[in-house]
């Protein structure tokens, strides 16, 4: 890898290397079968500066740029994609909104409790939708006054029950669709909010997924994030800063997942010699290591695009594309390396098979990236 | 929709068999791969309709079906539960090594245990012997009148639970592969016992544990063929195997695929259509039936190939690969599809997508299979 | 208020180098480099001493032009300041050039209360600098340590000796090396690394130092590094009876002196 990164983000990139090793690899396996929010961990990536590692520093941050951070997110992934994901959905989504979105007051308000790790982000977006009269769950916000009351149901809210902040998605005018949808910043706390469940998850268990109950929740206007109606501008711009994020997250689990079956490959012997030495073998992994090599170097030009300010959705969404493919078909093709082995459940293989999944999938099926690249295309 | 290929009697048994998954699988394959424990009470229902040993010829109390009939049932009970139709595809293929070298007493003995309800077991795999299966420890030796068998045997799948087992061990192991010879082991033997259970990441209530062999004695006349047969009854055993794991395995597929579908049709976009009008997802469910119809076919004409008693081996082999590669991308793609839903446990396509991955492997690992091919094509 | 020095080298990662299997040579064409991991130890145990006592902790180092990539990685672990010599001389130097080296830059800054070194280096691992540092500095050296406090100008350190261990005491400036087991080196949180740009460094010329021909002129000189690799026999013993291979396993490993 010769991308050239600055001395600095090569620090960064050991020290959350020594960080992940000391703290995240031991618990990692642990969480996933427990399926528990690994709220000391949490705590310590707050210690050191993870949770705001891209955030300015006159909120709290470290200004160390959105490279740095998503060189942050593919070491932890390496050992642990659901911690990446709890990262991901607080730094990339939730704080990215108060950041790029927020007015200096809220900024203010919000941003150095998340970078402190005081207090810990969602983003609440999807609904449920599949049910017949899933209308009925939308959420909706009424304006009374200098109020909003929110009303209705989010579902698969990663973060959920165990954030503080939530940046939820209502519809302000009902009868607009996608242009009456608003952002606000929600206090955990705050009456009318419940979580009436939680949901299981194939991977990515640790990382807290649960359903939000709103009823008459009532959520100030200074806690509107920009102006109404520009709702669905907000989250597709937040979710694309993510899917760099995400796709770092692959780039770590694909990376760990082809070191293992390396190593197992050179260890297991048929026919008289390491499967490793079969040609079959090594053109498994000479494809995954090339896509893997590929898809860190567009995720790290993505990432640094966002860093300096430019126009990123169209490279977001190809990173997106990309790693989606890769990272479903390197596991695929790691755990048919490791055969029974890398199938049992105990190993990690079958882990990062689990996790790889979740870190490419959409919000949105009718999100496909496919669809943002082209309208830049096309524009 | 009937299925007019097939004869009368095929589409009778297949919309029985289909009621029948819907009836006593479909609404508890979820709760016993929670819990990871054998479906015992699957099986008995399955015993009640008769359909525990297709495999059976009619002579000695089998129900005698042709293999065409055997796929539709396993495709049925695969798109059930995939864990479910590996206990009884395993069931089928520990009683192929008599129809292929077993005596007229032996099949007796064998067939008869199945006929009455007691599971069968293959134990062919050892830690150091996977695809390589000469690479067999296991030993038996002759003493007097019997054989004394030794050794340990993995990832046998059905074995803890078995009545009787057709087990892999060396007559001499100074002849690698030529030294394998195969016998009929009954579980009531001294010396027999099961070792730990596989907790595996998919098939979760299929049974797969070790077998431990220490100074097992059994009657001389449980040799299956001759001494040194072994790795021929091997492959002739997994040569039949192929198709039936591929009907499972196009079963699997068909239930991803019909589960996004209906996905499709329900799950409305923020704009309040079904996601499945955008041509993105619509080519995308044709992407998937396309693969979906073509294993099916694949399988069914090998299957055919083999009741006109032409040379089927490549053709299993082929249909095998695709079938279980199908059931892997159709699986993760409605996974992709639905999204959050399709990841968690609130639906049934995580389930499949690690179950799918099992099919690649087991019965001969695909590489297996595309040398099985190569060496046909270039014999 | 102490003033400690720490002094670290900047090596090869052991852990990226790779044998050659041919002619046993090593291959570090894609090795990184790190601060030695003993260095690592010293570095905590100084900037531990001064979050307790308050002072300053100055760190110094010797290696080749390469050696400036290791200044930000050492302030992020606690130093103020950094000192760095780089220079060509450091590819052949020994444990008595690069003892000589360091000796004269301390001299050149003045004293200190303390000179922390790790207990060796992790790739040559001579255990010899901190000893020769303070024969050169005429001031006590004590090695393997384990424990360290400061009572005012006071030390005291506990040695690790064998099976047993030692309490030493001295007073005014010393030479210490550490042992590993002495303390736990932090992870710089990003704060920290991001800071670390902040703090000065400075480099020093080696003709700077005055130092003589003779000097720089390493007394050992390395002949070659060879790779050291234990390699399966891959013996198998396919006897039909098990005590047979026993046996066979249990013989072999006698002969091989490991039983």
């Amino acid at each position: 890898m010769s991308y050239a990164l600055t001395e600095e983000q090569q620090l960064i990139q050991q020290s959350a290397r020594e960080f992940t090793q000391e703290y995240i690899e031991p618990i990692a396996s642990e969480i996933d079968h427990a399926s528990i929010h690994p709220s000391a961990v949490v705590q310590l990536m707050a210690e050191h500066d993870f949770l705001g590692l891209y955030l300015p520093e006159e909120f709290g941050g470290a200004s160390a740029g959105y490279l740095s951070y998503v060189l942050i997110i593919e070491e932890i992934s390496r050992m642990s994609g659901a911690v990446a994901s709890i990262l991901i959905n607080h730094a990339s989504l939730a704080a990215y909104c108060v950041n790029r979105f927020g007015t200096v007051k809220q900024k203010q308000a919000y941003l150095p409790a998340l970078c402190s790790g005081e207090k810990l982000g969602a983003f609440a977006l999807t609904e449920p939708g599949a049910a017949p009269g899933a209308g009925m769950h939308k959420v909706v916000a009424a304006k009374e006054g200098d109020n909003y009351v929110l009303n209705g149901r989010k579902c698969y809210i990663a973060n959920g029950g165990v954030a503080d902040v939530y940046v939820v998605f209502a519809l302000t005018s009902p009868e607009a669709g996608t242009k009456g949808m608003s952002a606000f910043i929600v206090d955990g706390n705050t009456a009318g909010l419940t979580v009436s469940r939680t949901v299981g998850k194939m991977g990515l268990r640790g990382c807290q997924s649960a359903e939000l109950v709103f009823e008459n929740v009532i959520v100030s206007s200074h806690n509107l994030l920009g102006s109404e109606g520009v709702g669905m501008k907000i989250a597709q711009q937040a979710q694309l800063a993510a899917s760099v994020a995400e796709g770092a997250q692959v780039v770590g689990i694909a990376q760990a997942a082809m070191d293992d079956a390396v190593r197992y490959g050179k260890e297991r012997i048929q026919f008289g010699r390491p499967i490793a030495a079969f040609p079959a073998i090594q053109t498994m992994l000479a494809e995954m290591a090339t896509n893997i090599y590929i898809a860190r170097l567009a995720v790290y030009d993505a990432a640094s695009l966002i860093e300096r300010d430019k126009p990123f959705m169209k490279e977001a969404a190809m990173v997106k594309l990309f790693t989606g493919r890769i990272g479903q078909s390197a596991l695929i093709d790691v755990i048919q390396i490791e055969g029974g082995y890398g199938y049992s459940q105990e190993m990690i293989a079958s882990r990062f098979y689990r996790d790889i999944k979740g870190a490419v999938i959409n919000e949105s099926s009718a999100d496909f990236p496919e669809k943002v690249i082209a309208k830049d295309l096309l524009a | 929709m009937a299925d007019i290929m097939l004869t009368l009697e095929q589409q009778k048994l297949q919309d029985f068999v289909r009621e029948f998954t819907a009836k006593h699988i479909i609404p508890v394959a979820s709760e016993w791969d929670e819990k990871g424990e054998f479906h015992e009470f699957i099986l008995e229902e399955v015993k009640k309709i008769g359909l525990h040993c297709m495999a059976v010829p009619t002579e000695y109390g089998g129900p005698g079906y042709d293999s065409v009939s055997q796929s539709v049932v396993m495709e049925q009970f695969g798109y059930g539960c995939c864990a479910f139709a590996t206990t009884l595809g395993g069931n089928g293929l520990s009683s192929y090594p008599l129809a292929i070298a077993g005596t007229d007493e032996q099949k007796k003995l064998y067939y008869g245990r199945l006929v009455a309800g007691g599971m069968g077991g293959f134990a062919l795999t050892e830690p150091g012997a996977g695809s390589d299966a000469g690479a067999c420890s296991t030993t038996a030796k002759l003493d007097g009148d019997e054989w004394v068998l030794n050794g340990t045997k993995c990832f046998a799948t059905t074995c803890g639970v078995a009545s009787i087992m057709v087990v892999f061990a060396s007559t001499d192991p100074s002849k690698g592969v030529k030294g394998l010879s195969a016998f009929i082991v009954e579980k009531e033997r001294e010396g027999f016992s099961v070792g730990a259970t596989e907790h595996k990441m998919g098939i979760r209530s299929s049974n797969t544990v070790e077998l431990l062999l220490k100074n097992v004695r059994i009657p001389k006349d449980h040799l299956l063929g001759n001494e040194g047969e072994g790795m021929k009854i091997a492959m002739k055993t997994l040569d039949m195997a192929r198709p039936i794991v591929a009907s499972m395995a196009v079963g699997v597929a068909q239930r991803a695929l019909d589960a996004a579908v209906a996905f499709a049709k329900e799950y409305l976009d923020v704009n309040g259509k079904p996601i499945g009008m955008n041509q993105a997802v619509g080519f995308k469910l044709a992407d998937m039936a396309i693969r979906v119809e073509a294993a099916r076919q694949l399988v069914r004409n090998a299957l055919r190939m083999k009741e006109a008693g032409v040379p089927y081996t490549k053709e299993a082999a082929i249909a095998k690969t695709f079938a279980t590669d199908t059931a892997m991308y159709v699986s993760a793609d409605a996974v992709g599809l639905m999204g959050n839903q399709g990841y968690s446990k609130d639906s049934f396509v995580e389930k499949l997508m690690r179950d799918a991955k099992v099919t690649q492997i087991y019965e001969g690992t695909n590489q297996v299979q595309r040398m099985v091919i190569a060496g046909q094509l270039l014999k | 208020m102490p003033k400690v020095l720490v002094c670290y080298k900047w090596v090869l990662d052991e852990q990226d180098i790779k044998i050659n299997l041919g002619d046993l040579s090593l291959d570090s064409s894609r090795a990184k480099y790190k601060i030695s991991d003993y260095d690592k130890n010293a570095i905590e145990e100084a900037t531990l001493l001064i979050e307790a006592h308050g002072g300053n902790v100055d760190a110094l180092t010797f290696g080749s032009d390469k050696v400036k990539q290791s200044l930000k990685d050492a302030l992020s672990r606690g130093p103020g300041s950094v000192q760095w010599i780089g220079d060509a001389a450091f590819e052949q130097a020994d444990a008595f050039v690069t003892a000589n080296v360091l000796a004269a830059a301390i001299r050149k800054n003045g004293t200190y209360d303390l000179i922390l070194c790790g207990e060796g280096s992790a790739d040559s691992y001579n255990q010899q600098v901190a000893p020769r540092l303070a024969a050169l500095l005429e001031i006590p050296a004590i090695t393997f340590v384990q424990k360290l406090c400061m009572d005012g100008s006071r030390t005291i350190a506990t040695r690790k000796l064998g099976d047993c261990t030692e309490v030493v005491e001295v007073e005014g400036p010393a030479v210490i090396s550490v042992l590993p087991e002495i303390n736990k080196p932090r992870i710089p949180s990003l704060k920290q690394v991001m800071a670390a740009a902040k703090k000065p460094s400075q480099e020093i010329k080696l003709v700077e130092l005055e130092l003589s021909a003779d000097d720089i002129i390493p007394k050992t000189v390395s002949v070659s590094v060879k790779g050291y690799i234990m390699n399966r026999k891959n013996i198998l013993f396919k006897e039909a009876s098990h005590a047979d291979n026993v046996a066979k396993l249990v013989a072999s490993l006698a002969q091989e002196g490991l039983c």
